[in-house]
């Protein structure tokens, strides 16, 4: 079979052998290509020499840094072939070059530089022919320009075959990986065609399977070392110039490794190096001077060296310049072949500080989510992945993995405490925290400031839990219990505010104000401008009946804290309480305001922060009418938009409200769409905290603002994927406003205007049972009783608990006379809330008209004694968090 | 105040108020020769009882309202200094002396909201879509590594805002402290490069003590000067890491690292995730050992790095399931198929 090859057949086999870096082959094709009569002796020493030398250096590869190997037996060897080849002088001319670039390789892997360079010498690589040539030269060509680097390199400057200045000698060496590393490329992208080609021609026989190529140590040189030695001589602009040019050549499967590492290397640069100001993109042309240059290194105007051939690369126009997009190309590549854990939780870093300062934490749990298949049992990236679904608001999955990350580091006592923090946040699962705080406190051996903080932790849950207990023993059990974990976190950290605050605030909750107000000072020479504290002194100067003095508390947070709807609403209470009602109207027609200018002004902004214009497009098709669901419909939306409001200081609230988009009726249309679907993170969690706290007083009532919660999730999963956190809560501080309102205008004796507002809030929240309870008040203020009845009623279905329906449902059973049904609601009510003083006073009533005289005189003292102490709004509308 | 740098401070002082307006761009390069002006400058910045401290925050402003991109950085690089300033006399309830500082932070930020022609600013940036598939999440339905057109097209570029339409302030609130001090270190962070080597020593030593400061921790530090806790802002804290993290990296090695240790301590007592994610990233791609000579040295350099590693992909070979390797033959197929180079665009 070998005899019927032509020669040139032959020579074809060899030379894609070479190209192909099948060494092992060419001695038998050498064999063949000497028995032919034909005088090829010396090519076939060249090849000889050739292959041995390439074989001796893939098994025992060359390492970066490591130093030359000195004379070996295998390689005197390779060297009597190529002294053979070369000493005749009958080598065809581009053999010739071969053999001689050969030689120089062989110098440089004894450790000969200066000889190698004198055989490179005898060459002149530039002028070297590229086009047309065989696939396997560009290869040679590439790594003689790489060995010529290195060569010059490892020589001392004074070298004789070079220019004197050391500055041109840098150049010479940097424009010889250059050149290097383009050949590299080309040959490369050659290697790719000719194989491509190759198999479509050939059949699917058996053959050489053709393996991935293997860079080897001089064109991985090549194509590596220059901008490695721009960036140690500090030069950016160059460096970074580099690498795009590498990224932009096509991509062929050897590179890809390259590409990977070359991207990442990339982002390294452009996000520790760079800055918004100092970037440019790879359209434009780098700035003549730039900071990113180390001054002692002058750089020296582009070097342009002619190849006749360059690397193809990708010539399209559109090139968009970012830099965050080539890291998130990267962990694409990285994840589908892992290298290593170590590069991968390298990307998915960088991939972290590139998106983390842009806010994109949503994006940034998704990708992270997906790099936990490398993730098994290495706690770097379970916690990442957890703190980033924390940021991106997922709590309840944050919460899951957050105990993974627990049982890999059960040391460290952050991990639970960012648990308790989401469990007691607006997840609400007290059981959950309680155990997670107990982790925290039982490790002794940490810092005080920490051990704090867990019993911190493990107070707020046991008040939170006080909060939601039915019955009066347990409430008082975890009252007592939350004072102590409190009062132990104080003591570990006295100079913690947060401690001095929450233990004031408990106090307060259990009456005990003097206490209170005690801590509530100490808080606040810790913390001077905390909100918390500073609404806590004036709901305590209030349970004093202090209300002036509360009122200039409130007052002066609200310089502080002018959008603070919290501080607004208890504003309102006190002003109907010391300056009339009018007072408290204007400060609701502010609080409308207010909330017009916040959800209107942040609305273009705040969509890009935690979400992008893309998705703000998608919700702009959407309609938002669609929220007056049948189910949830209430007879009495319909009409809202046309209803009429007569009298004049309504109007007077409403008319800067009512203009523009402010129309309840108009908020629905599609234009005005864009407020409820993003918000920027930091208004909800303390306007919104607030709110769900004023709604959500007591335990079932939690149930019940879930049941808005769930009704407005409808509404909001109808227009977008917008973050679940966001969109719900400014309507509900607007239906608050309306509701405070409305209470104002039944302090006045006006159930029009009253009904007016509660519509408006209705409109809203059509089933939320503080509406519903409105309703009742105002057909109560009408003399509807049976109407009123039925309101409350409705309310109580919604939130068993609601503690102001039951008192007002059972003053009205009382004055139906029906005694008894009225005594067990508001014997209920009691136990719901032991502190209410108006439901103990009702209850002194109903058992007196039943005669039962030493019962009610217990009642009145009970309520007396705790009106003593009542604020304005409960104590708890304070947001218990961490 | 040592004399001399009261005189350089003064002659600062006076020479821009005569100096024409064609004057500027050579006025900016000299500014940047006076070595030990901006030192005094720091002094007069630190004594909140300096009768200077007013006018040099004046003529900061002015600096600052030139069009000119070396004069207004040269307010810049002050910005850590007078943040860290502002927020230790809040915290300490000192605010009558506080009242220029906080006229020169709101003043920038005024400047910085809007663009030339006075329009609220956008920032934003662009990002390839996550949404659609790509090698990364789905592998199977692109089947090829290849960055080929049709990859490349797949991948929708968003643009994402990350900042813009900020209100006008007049002054400062509890309530909006920290969204103007945010934008405020976004503008420094923009411009970090540019920063003197002084200016990132004040950056870490900035958030270093507001960081510690009132904590346990204090206690181990050279510094121990009495002062409140002061109130941080997850974002603030973010915006201070990325500083940082620049400083770490462009020559203040100890000290960018100290700050990063006390920015970590400082979210895990306040159990801020932003910072925590940000902060351990960074502390876990730090490179394994600091560079030698340390203080002033770049630590921005890349190695030859051997780019295949036979070994771990043929195990990630072994170890995986059938369809992994159907989808790497998968993968070969396609990769043959395209055998022209495409025109295409890359993201960098």
């Amino acid at each position: 079979m070998a005899a019927r090859r032509s020669g040139s057949r032959l020579e074809g086999e060899i030379e894609r052998c070479r190209g192909e870096n099948q060494w092992e082959r060419i001695p038998e094709l050498v064999k063949q290509l000497v028995a032919k009569p034909l005088q090829l002796d010396d090519l076939s020493e060249l090849l000889l020499g050739e292959a041995k030398l390439q074989q001796y250096l893939k098994e025992n590869p060359i390492k970066q840094g490591s130093s030359p190997r000195g004379q070996r037996p295998r390689l005197a060897e390779v060297r009597k072939h190529l002294t053979a080849a070369l000493e005749r002088g009958n080598l065809k001319p581009d053999y010739q070059q071969e053999a001689t670039l050969l030689m120089g390789k062989l110098c440089y892997v004894e450790g000969d530089y200066r000889e190698a360079l004198n055989h490179y010498s005898r060459v002149n690589l530039d002028e070297m022919q590229l086009v047309g040539a065989p696939v396997y030269r560009l290869s040679m060509i590439a790594e003689a320009y790489a060995t010529r680097g290195l060569c010059l390199e490892k020589l001392p400057a004074a070298s004789p075959s070079l220019s004197s200045r050391p500055a041109d000698r840098d150049q010479e060496i940097l424009t010889c990986y250059e050149k290097s590393g383009d050949i590299a490329l080309l040959y490369l992208q050659e290697v790719e065609k000719a194989l491509s080609a190759g198999l479509q021609n050939r059949s699917p026989k058996p053959g050489p399977v053709s393996q991935d190529q293997e860079l080897g140590y001089f064109l991985e040189t090549g194509l590596q070392r220059a901008h490695v030695i721009h960036f140690k001589n500090g030069n950016l602009t160059r460096g970074v110039g580099r690498f795009r040019e590498i990224l932009r050549a096509v991509e062929t499967r050897t590179t890809q490794n390259l590409r990977m590492t070359i991207a990442r290397q990339l982002a390294e640069i452009l996000l520790r190096g760079m800055c918004e100001q100092s970037y440019w993109s790879p359209l434009e042309d780098p700035p003549p001077q730039s900071p990113l240059d180390d001054p002692h290194c002058p750089t020296r105007s582009s070097r342009d060296y002619a190849l006749s051939r360059r690397p193809r690369v990708y010539s399209g126009e559109k090139y968009d310049a970012n830099r965050d997009a080539v890291l998130s190309r990267i962990p694409e590549h990285n994840a589908d072949r892992v290298i290593s854990l170590q590069s991968a939780s390298v990307v998915y870093d960088l991939l972290t500080i590139a998106l983390g300062r842009r806010g994109q934490y949503e994006m940034l749990s998704e990708c992270l989510e997906r790099a936990m298949k490398f993730a098994f049992e290495e706690f770097h990236l379970w916690y990442q992945l957890a703190l980033s679904l924390m940021a991106a608001g997922k709590s309840a999955r944050a919460v899951k993995v957050l105990k993974e990350c627990i049982r890999l580091k059960p040391d460290d006592a952050t991990i639970p405490l960012l648990a308790v923090k989401l469990c007691i946040g607006n997840l609400h699962w007290l059981e959950e925290g309680e155990r997670f705080a107990k982790m925290v406190v039982d490790m002794e051996d940490k810092a005080p400031e920490f051990r704090a903080k867990g019993h911190l932790a493990l107070g707020l849950v046991y008040s939170l839990k006080a909060t939601d207990a039915s019955l009066r023993g347990l409430q008082e059990e975890y009252q007592r219990k939350a004072l102590g974990a409190f009062q132990r976190a104080q003591s570990l950290s006295p100079t913690d505010h947060l401690a001095a605050f929450y233990l004031a605030l408990q106090l307060a909750v259990s009456r005990q104000i003097p206490e209170a107000l005690g801590y509530v000072r100490q808080a606040l020479q810790l913390q001077g401008d905390d909100v918390h504290s500073l609404h806590l002194l004036a709901l305590l100067l209030s349970a004093q009946k202090h209300y002036h003095d509360a009122l200039n508390i409130i007052e002066m947070a609200l310089s502080e804290y002018p959008e603070n709807f919290m501080l607004l609403f208890t504003k309102v209470k006190l002003e109907t309480l010391c300056r009339g009602p009018e007072e408290a109207l204007l400060t609701c027609k502010h609080m409308l305001q207010i909330w017009k200018s916040c959800y209107n002004l942040t609305n273009p902004s705040d969509s890009g922060r935690g979400s992008s214009l893309l998705d703000r497009a998608i919700a702009d098709r959407r309609q938002l009418n669609t929220m007056t669901l049948p189910d949830f419909s209430d007879p009495e939306t319909g009409t809202v938009s046309t209803h009429t409001v007569r009298d004049s200081r309504i109007r007077s609230v409403c008319s800067t409200g009512l203009r523009g988009s402010f129309l309840i009726s108009d908020l629905f249309r599609p234009a005005g769409h864009a407020f409820c679907d993003h918000f920027p993170r930091r208004r909800p969690s303390t306007a919104s905290n607030t709110l769900c706290m004023v709604c959500s007083v007591h335990a079932t009532s939690i149930a019940a603002s879930r049941v808005e919660q769930a009704l407005s999730e409808v509404a909001s999963s109808l227009q977008s994927s917008a973050p679940k956190q966001g969109p719900l809560h400014p309507w509900m501080t607007l239906a608050q406003i309306w509701l405070h309102a409305a209470e104002v205008y039944i302090g006045m004796l006006k159930p029009a205007e009253a009904l007016a507002c509660t519509l408006e809030a209705a409109s809203l929240f059509p089933l939320s049972h503080n509406v519903l309870f409105m309703k009742g008040q105002v057909a109560e203020l009408r003399g509807n009783t049976e109407e009123a009845k039925r309101w409350y009623e409705e309310a109580l279905s919604i939130s068993p608990t609601h503690v102001k329906s039951m008192q007002r449902l059972g003053l009205i059973l009382h004055q139906l006379q029906r005694y008894s049904l009225a005594e067990k609601v508001l014997r209920d009510a009691v136990q719901v809330s032991s502190t209410a003083h108006s439901v103990w006073n009702s209850l002194g009533e109903v058992l007196q008209a039943q005669g039962n005289h030493a019962a009610a005189t217990e009642c009145f003292l009970t309520a007396l004694e705790l009106e003593a102490s009542s604020p304005v709004l409960p104590f708890t509308v304070i947001p218990r968090t961490l | 105040m040592l004399g001399e740098g009261r005189g350089a401070v003064e002659e600062w002082l006076s020479e821009f108020k005569t100096l024409p307006e064609s004057e500027f761009s050579s006025y900016a390069s000299t500014l940047y020769q006076k070595k030990n002006l901006v030192p005094a400058l720091y002094r007069v910045i630190q004594d909140p009882n300096s009768e200077l401290l007013e006018p040099v925050c004046h003529q900061l402003f002015e600096l600052y309202r030139n069009s000119d991109d070396r004069l207004r950085r040269f307010t810049l690089q002050f910005l850590p200094e007078l943040v860290w300033m502002y927020l230790r006399l809040t915290a300490s309830r000192n605010r009558q002396s506080n009242g220029c500082i906080e006229a020169l932070l709101l003043g920038i930020y005024n400047l910085e909201i809007v663009d030339k022609e006075g329009n609220s600013k956008l920032l934003s940036f662009t990002i390839p879509s996550l949404s659609k598939p790509s090698v990364y999440h789905e592998p199977s339905s692109l089947g090829s590594m290849a960055l080929t057109e049709g990859a490349l097209c797949q991948h929708d570029l968003i643009r994402v805002v990350y900042s813009g339409l900020h209100p006008q302030r007049e002054t400062f609130t509890a309530q909006n402290r920290f969204e103007v001090l945010c934008f405020l270190m976004l503008c420094y962070n923009s411009a970090v490069v540019y920063m003197p080597p002084s200016s990132y020593q004040a950056v870490c030593r900035m958030s270093s003590r507001l960081c510690v400061c009132g904590f346990p921790r204090q206690q181990q530090k050279m510094w121990r000067e009495p002062c409140n806790r002061v109130v941080l802002d997850a974002e603030f804290m973010v915006q201070m890491l990325t500083a940082i993290y620049h400083a770490i990296y462009n020559g203040e090695w100890d000290l960018g690292r100290e700050a990063l240790d006390d920015l970590l301590y400082r979210a895990q007592l306040e159990l801020y995730s932003e910072p925590l994610l940000l902060g351990n990233a960074m502390k876990n791609s730090l490179p394994d050992s600091a560079p030698d000579g340390t203080r002033g040295k770049k630590v921005l350099q890349v190695e030859v790095t051997p780019t295949i590693s036979r070994i771990s992909r043929s195990a990630v070979t072994d170890l995986s399931s059938s369809s992994h390797t159907l989808r790497s033959q998968v993968h070969i197929q396609s990769c043959e198929e395209i055998s022209t180079p495409h025109e295409m665009f890359l993201f960098f």
